[in-house]
């Protein structure tokens, strides 16, 4: 039996939807988060996508941040990432997502920042 | 193994075992798993007509302070050194959303090696002990010269 799943949390904290993962997110497991993230996005201006539980990620998943950010300001919502580890970061880092991304430490801070954007 | 995206699983095992006995630290250790699942999904999704049942092998050798795997596929001849693969330059509404995966194996990895044998694509990954970032390909120089 293998441990290496991923597993997607959607709730709300205030106006903020939040999309919590937990696990891998690589090719085999972005097509459910995409699912989840664009459907959290069609309902709610502002989103959190909370990553302090994830082990790791591929381009799959930069892939689903990307567009995910595009769906959001589409819809003139937000977004916010939550919680990255310092291997998420230099991931980000390398690609360039830390320039556009909002980066918070936490989900009180997410919703800080989200909410002071016009 | 199966050439599909259910294979990841095991492949992530397989680098984790690798790990342990390299004695990687985080940022390697991720670097490592990067590199090999990028190319191993290249393969899964480029290599093989879809709905085919390709094969994928993976081999391991490791010391301590690094890891070498050698994946093996039977797939399109296709050679992941090649050509200059930078990543776009960063503005949110232009970037591609795919053709990452090839520039971050090559920013992971600390030795990419590629032959063509006969029917066979073989492409080799090291990944050593450093504790380094993601580095661009082309901005890497070798040591004497930094």
């Amino acid at each position: 039996m293998s441990t290496r799943t991923l597993d997607v949390t959607v709730s709300k904290e205030g106006e903020l939807a939040v999309v919590a993962l937990t696990g891998d997110l690589d090719s085999r497991t972005a097509p459910v988060v995409q699912e989840h993230v664009g459907r959290a996005l069609a309902e709610h201006r502002l989103l959190a996508l909370d990553l302090s539980n994830l082990r790791y990620m591929s381009s799959a998943g930069l892939r689903v941040m990307l567009l995910s950010y595009r769906q959001a300001q589409c819809a003139s919502g937000q977004m916010a990432v939550v919680g990255l580890s310092e291997e998420l970061r230099m991931l980000m880092s390398a690609v360039g997502f830390l320039n556009f991304f909002t980066v918070a430490e936490d989900l009180g801070k997410a919703a800080e920042l989200l909410t002071e954007t016009p | 193994m199966p050439a599909t995206v259910a294979s990841l699983v095991a492949v992530a095992e397989f680098v984790g075992g690798a790990v342990a006995v390299a004695g990687l630290g985080d940022k390697d250790a991720y670097r490592l798993r990067l590199a090999v699942d990028e190319l191993i999904t290249n393969v899964i999704t480029h290599g093989y007509p879809p709905a085919s049942a390709g094969e994928i092998e993976l081999h391991s050798s490791v010391s301590d302070g690094w890891v070498l795997f050698l994946i093996v596929d039977f797939g399109t001849e296709f050679d992941p050194t090649s050509g200059h693969r930078p990543i776009p330059v960063v503005d949110p509404d232009d970037l591609p959303v795919g053709g990452f995966g090839l520039s971050l194996a090559r920013m992971s990895a600390d030795r990419l090696i590629y032959e063509r044998v006969g029917e066979l694509n073989r492409t080799i990954v090291v990944v050593r002990r450093s504790g380094r970032d993601l580095v661009a390909h082309d901005d890497r120089r070798p040591p004497w010269m930094s």
